[in-house]
């Protein structure tokens, strides 16, 4: 058997084993994919998938509809967590990253067909996309495999059979060009909406953005990536705790933070008030404590 | 006044004692390539010495000399403990001498202190102070160190593996980085000597393992009473096929305690596994979807 044959099995054989964890979403007349990620029935999807409010319906892998109960959502990450009790399901592990160039399916039920599944590879990390009224989407996994609006919700799954992203969104102009939820992010939503059924995040008032350090700074902070301040709200719980524009954030609640996602995880986690915020300024290591009360998530 | 240092003074003869103490020290350390960053090894036997396992990398073998003018010596890694960030290597045919090592009980904060290194093979040191000696503690990956040598040296790179001695030249602990990439940690020779039997007899330091990724999360309020602390440890990936997957434990659950020890951070859980007997079951109290569940789990061994 030549090389591309045995790809060609191997891919037959991965997207066989993944399918089985791989269940229709619909509610109304909108259909979507879902994800089962525990074997007592927990599924992750998107937001934009079960957000009316009607009666969650759930296609098994089996072809069986089996209705759903929806556990909880979060619009900022468009991901939501539903529920089914059917006995024997499969799930599939949510992966620690997603590396630039490895190969991806994208399994999902578009347009209704029973199944579909297309590959490519991870074209980019940590992309960011304007959403719904003035939010922003970050650390996106960028594809080329295709997404069409009935894989919304459905798995975006590499090699080892790990989920890396949540597919979740199409530029309707662009070619080529799919947009998932990382699993990095979908990890932490998704266990706190089945935790808790909300997430409660916490405003302190800042536009930032994931930096890269110099050699010389990360030696001196021992980190290789913080979080850059761009812009400071005016009587916000980051400007009462003193933060400035150009502030590098190196840590919030004693953890050292990579990403504006880590921050908010870190903050939803810990679920406190007061949010300890390590700062980088002037050569200085700074503590800062912020004052930033719950929200709900609108 | 004289520009020359005067013989007897009290300066040149302390300049002396650490010059002194840095040779005698710095014949029992050796420089380790492996990397990009040299860094040193500390002799424990007459072919085997211990090293900053992170200063290696993946490397299994590698490269020692034992001074600027000798032979480049084969050596191979032992066993490597990355808990305590330390690597046990022996160097091939080699009849090293073995320093005087101290434990750590009945050292004086306060006291002196000298790190000898021996990056690319020539010998440096530093003068430092022993700020404390601290009780038994955890790593954050769980290794046990048995005392907390807090040893106060300029932050500059190039200690890693390096051998912290006292004022009579007795090698008191080795220099490590243990607690992330910049900040130091002097493991102290009980450890050590625990730590070399260990890799010596296994290869490896074997700990307990349960096969989940966790972070640290806040209980709901009107489950705290029924927990009996505030913390926990949210469960975000299970190993298929280990312990805990075979236990039933979940993405989304919530461990809060393990074998009777609350586990608030990822510190309790690891300390819990190390201390846990391989085979042994433990009872895990978990949250899961608002209710608070017990499950059996069986300790393995890390694969």
């Amino acid at each position: 058997m030549n090389g591309l044959a045995a790809l060609s099995d191997e891919l037959e054989r991965l997207v066989a084993r993944a399918s089985r964890a791989v269940v229709g979403v619909e509610q109304g007349r909108g259909a979507g994919t879902g994800v089962v990620l525990a074997r007592d029935g927990y599924l992750l999807t998107n937001h934009h998938v079960v957000g009316s409010g009607r009666a969650l319906r759930v296609r098994l892998p089996d072809g069986a509809a089996v209705k759903a109960e929806l556990v909880g959502s979060d619009p900022p990450t468009d991901l939501a967590v539903a529920r089914v009790r059917a006995p024997g399901l499969s799930h599939l592990p949510l992966a620690a990253g997603a590396r630039v160039g490895e190969l991806v399916v994208a399994i999902g039920n578009p347009f209704r067909f029973e199944r579909s599944v297309s590959l490519g590879i991870v074209s980019a990390t940590d992309r960011s996309l304007p959403g719904r009224g003035g939010a922003v989407f970050e650390g996106l996994v960028q594809t080329d495999a295709a997404i069409n609006p009935g894989n919304s919700g459905g798995p975006l799954v590499n090699t080892a059979g790990e989920v890396v992203g949540i597919n979740t969104a199409v530029i309707p102009w662009a070619q080529g060009m799919g947009f998932a939820v990382s699993s990095r992010t979908a990890t932490w939503v998704t266990s706190v909406l089945i935790q808790r059924g909300v997430i409660e995040r916490r405003r302190l008032g800042v536009a930032a953005r994931s930096e890269a350090l110099a050699p010389a700074v990360s030696e001196a902070v021992g980190q290789a990536r913080a979080v850059r301040v761009l812009q400071v709200s005016q009587a916000s719980p980051a400007s009462d705790a003193g933060m400035q524009e150009e502030d590098l954030v190196l840590g919030v609640h004693g953890e050292p933070v990579a990403n504006v996602d880590d921050i908010h995880r870190l903050m939803v986690l810990r679920g406190t008030d007061a949010v300890p915020i390590a700062v980088w300024r002037n050569g200085e290591r700074l503590h800062l404590l912020a004052m930033a009360g719950a929200r709900r998530a609108a | 006044m004289s520009s020359s240092p005067v013989p007897d003074s009290l300066a040149a003869s302390l300049s002396g004692c650490l010059a002194d103490v840095t040779e005698s020290v710095g014949r029992s350390v050796v420089s380790v390539t492996a990397r990009r960053w040299p860094s040193s090894a500390v002799v424990q036997g007459p072919d085997l010495a211990f090293t900053a396992a992170h200063s290696l990398g993946g490397a299994s073998r590698l490269a020692v000399r034992t001074s600027p003018e000798g032979p480049e010596l084969a050596a191979a890694v032992v066993g490597r403990d990355p808990a305590l960030d330390v690597a046990l290597l022996r160097i091939e045919g080699a009849r090293l001498e073995v320093p005087r090592w101290r434990p750590a009980e009945g050292l004086r904060p306060g006291s002196l202190v000298l790190a000898v290194a021996r990056p690319r093979a020539a010998l440096r040191a530093r003068l430092g102070l022993l700020a404390g000696v601290g009780p038994a503690f955890r790593t954050p990956w769980g290794g046990r160190v048995e005392a907390g040598l807090d040893v106060e040296l300029s932050p500059r790179p190039g200690l890693a593996g390096a051998a912290v001695a006292d004022a009579e030249g007795q090698v008191v602990g080795l220099v490590v980085s243990g607690l992330g990439r910049t900040r130091r940690m002097v493991l102290p020779t009980g450890t050590l000597t625990r730590v070399a039997e260990e890799l010596l007899a296994h290869g490896r330091v074997r700990r307990g393992y349960l096969g989940v990724g966790t972070q640290r999360v806040r209980i709901p309020g009107p489950l705290q009473g029924a927990v009996g602390h505030d913390q926990g440890l949210l469960v975000v990936a299970v190993e298929p096929g280990s312990p805990a997957d075979a236990a039933g434990l979940a993405f989304g659950d919530v461990l809060v305690e393990l074998g009777g020890t609350p586990t608030s951070d990822v510190g309790d859980l690891l300390g819990t596994l190390a201390d846990a007997k391989v085979g042994e079951p433990l009872l895990a109290r978990v949250l899961r979807a608002g209710a608070l569940h017990e499950r059996s789990v069986t300790v393995g061994v890390r694969p």
